[in-house]
């Protein structure tokens, strides 16, 4: 399964949305782990379900006089894993 | 509207790299017109050497011969205002800011290029009679080139409300690529006088470009880890910044290892500002201690200034002092080929930034902390990172060159259009990209930079200005413009 993200960055953290996913958090391992359990809180996704990340950084993650040196931050893909539902892990404890 | 890059097209009427392409492209054709015998670009205006009190013109025309030059300039007012106001409304910039900072830019940059023509300035030692002038400091052009500089710094860092103002429209590297498309009309004409030479200089620059970033790069990462204990993130930026090509590397590389934006961000500050000391050291040091090696030293620029323009700059200024000089030495060094060798190789050094943001991404996600999630980085990646705008110095080039192979009757026509557009335009281009260089750079930024600014600045004295030379003279030894356009034929 394949979803879209896009990336920003502002006030020292990193924001993805998309696909009904809306978190933050200070580097993008832990913001990978968010994006895991929003997809779970979606209901749109079953634990453990594989899900290939695409995500797009937007541009103006750059100051607007870097604009003209470079047209691109980067995009990168995750390869995700739904993470259990709060509740369920709370079954199985 | 998205503003990130997902498909291959997005950012085509978005980015300042697209729209170096498109505006160079319109005028580029408008000059290729001539070859139906069609002048739509003899409106443009150029500077004239002229003497205080003495013979001269201050402003000419370059095509339309019956009209006055200062009707010319309002023409050339008006095109360019429609040219880069397009681009900015489709950059969303804050077009009544940028109309006005526009216009003011325009201005001055018009009367310090013709100040910079100035007999006194200007006027190689055999043209002093001319001119009526007893003395002269024979810079040839290179004077506007320095003017523009020096006066953009002086705004930047004493008349800092000016300069705010100014900045709005003085985006140097929008400039400069728009300029280097003029170049690929250049390299066209002399590919039509002189096609073995051209390609021989940019074989030599490729391989040059090519030993530089195996040679560079590696050491300079070992020596910010190892000498100056700087973080990982930090070295990489910072050796791609200083070793490839200065702010473009600098950001591919934040992006390729993942940093922070505000990385980058903060390196290329340094960057800029270290730049305008090359431009403003390394030219007139070439040009006094190796003035029979005008090809070396202008290969040795491309490797060593960074930002294309801060690198076109000083390829402007060394030509215009090594091609005076050599006129006061009797020797012919015309035609601009200094220049062509420091930007053909900061080109190559261009083109390769974004295989080597790719390669290293995939080390560094792989092998040093991308984490487990990473997936395979896409290829589309190079692409992203491909500087758009040597698509359309290539569409020049090799439309002339397509000229001088399949239709050499009309050469002399091509070449009528290809003048004015590679001749004037492309020095109007570089007067604004130099003016805007000197009003984006505050020295007060390099405050706190503290060891990055040490590092920076050992590491190009130490190693990098002397290798860039030592690789350049390996590969260009020995040519210079006389035997380029001999060996042309």
């Amino acid at each position: 399964m394949r979803i879209a993200i896009e990336l920003d960055y502002n006030g020292g953290r990193w924001h993805a949305t998309g696909n009904g996913v809306r978190v933050s958090a200070p580097d993008l391992a832990g913001l990978d782990r968010r994006i895991e359990a929003a997809l779970a809180e979606s209901g749109d996704f079953h634990a453990g379900d594989q899900v290939l990340a695409a995500m797009t950084v937007r541009r103006v993650v750059l100051p607007s006089w870097l604009a003209q040196y470079a047209g691109h931050y980067f995009n990168r893909r995750a390869r995700l894993t739904v993470a259990p539902q709060p509740e369920r892990r709370g079954n199985k404890g | 509207m998205s503003d990130s890059n997902r498909r291959w097209y997005d950012g085509m009427v978005s980015t300042e790299d697209w729209w170096s392409v498109w505006l160079g492209l319109a005028l580029f054709a408008a000059g290729f017109a001539s070859i139906w015998g069609w002048d739509l670009v003899g409106w443009m205006v150029e500077p004239g050497t002229w003497a205080i009190g003495g013979p001269g013109h201050w402003l000419k025309m370059t095509g339309y011969a019956d009209w006055p030059p200062l009707a010319g300039l309002v023409v050339t007012y008006l095109v360019f205002t429609v040219l880069v106001g397009l681009g900015a409304a489709a950059m969303r910039f804050d077009l009544r800011r940028f109309f006005a900072a526009w216009t003011a830019l325009f201005a001055l940059t018009w009367v310090l290029w013709i100040v910079g023509h100035e007999a006194h300035f200007a006027a190689t030692v055999n043209k002093f009679d001319q001119y009526g002038i007893g003395w002269g400091l024979s810079f040839g052009g290179g004077f506007s080139y320095i003017l523009a500089v020096v006066v953009g710094l002086v705004l930047a860092n004493f008349c800092k409300p000016v300069a705010r103002f100014l900045r709005e429209a003085a985006r140097p590297e929008w400039f400069i690529k728009v300029a280097i498309v003029f170049m690929g009309v250049k390299i066209g004409l002399k590919s039509m006088q002189a096609a073995s030479s051209v390609f021989e200089l940019a074989l030599a620059s490729a391989a040059a470009a090519f030993v530089v970033y195996l040679l560079i790069w590696p050491v300079m990462y070992w020596a910010g880890r190892r000498l100056f204990k700087l973080p990982r993130d930090a070295a990489a930026v910072l050796s791609s910044g200083i070793s490839i090509c200065g702010v473009s590397a600098a950001i591919a590389t934040g992006g390729a290892i993942r940093a922070r934006p505000t990385l980058p961000a903060a390196v290329a500050m340094l960057i800029v500002v270290f730049a305008v000391f090359e431009l403003l050291i390394l030219p007139g040091f070439y040009a006094a201690f190796f003035p029979h090696e005008p090809i070396v030293n202008g290969a040795a620029l491309g490797m060593t200034v960074k930002t294309d323009g801060a690198d076109a700059a000083a390829g402007g200024i060394l030509n215009q002092l090594m091609v005076a000089d050599a006129a006061n030495r009797g020797l012919d060094w015309s035609g601009g080929w200094i220049l062509n060798a420091a930007i053909m190789t900061k080109l190559w050094i261009d083109i390769f930034i974004g295989v080597w943001a790719f390669i290293l991404a995939v080390l560094w996600t792989r092998h040093v902390e991308g984490g487990a999630r990473e997936a395979a980085v896409s290829k589309s990646e190079i692409w992203f990172r491909f500087p758009k705008f040597i698509l359309a110095y290539i569409v020049a080039w090799f439309a002339y060159l397509a000229i001088a192979t399949l239709a050499p009757a009309l050469i002399g026509a091509a070449s009528q259009g290809a003048e004015i557009v590679e001749g004037a335009m492309r020095h109007f281009f570089f007067m604004l990209t130099f003016v805007s260089l000197g009003l984006i750079t505050d020295f007060s930024k390099l405050r706190g930079m503290g060891r990055l600014a040490v590092f920076y600045g050992a590491g190009l004295i130490v190693f990098i200005a002397p290798l860039a030379y030592a690789v350049a003279w390996l590969f260009h030894h020995g040519m210079t413009p006389a035997a380029l356009r001999v060996a042309g034929g």
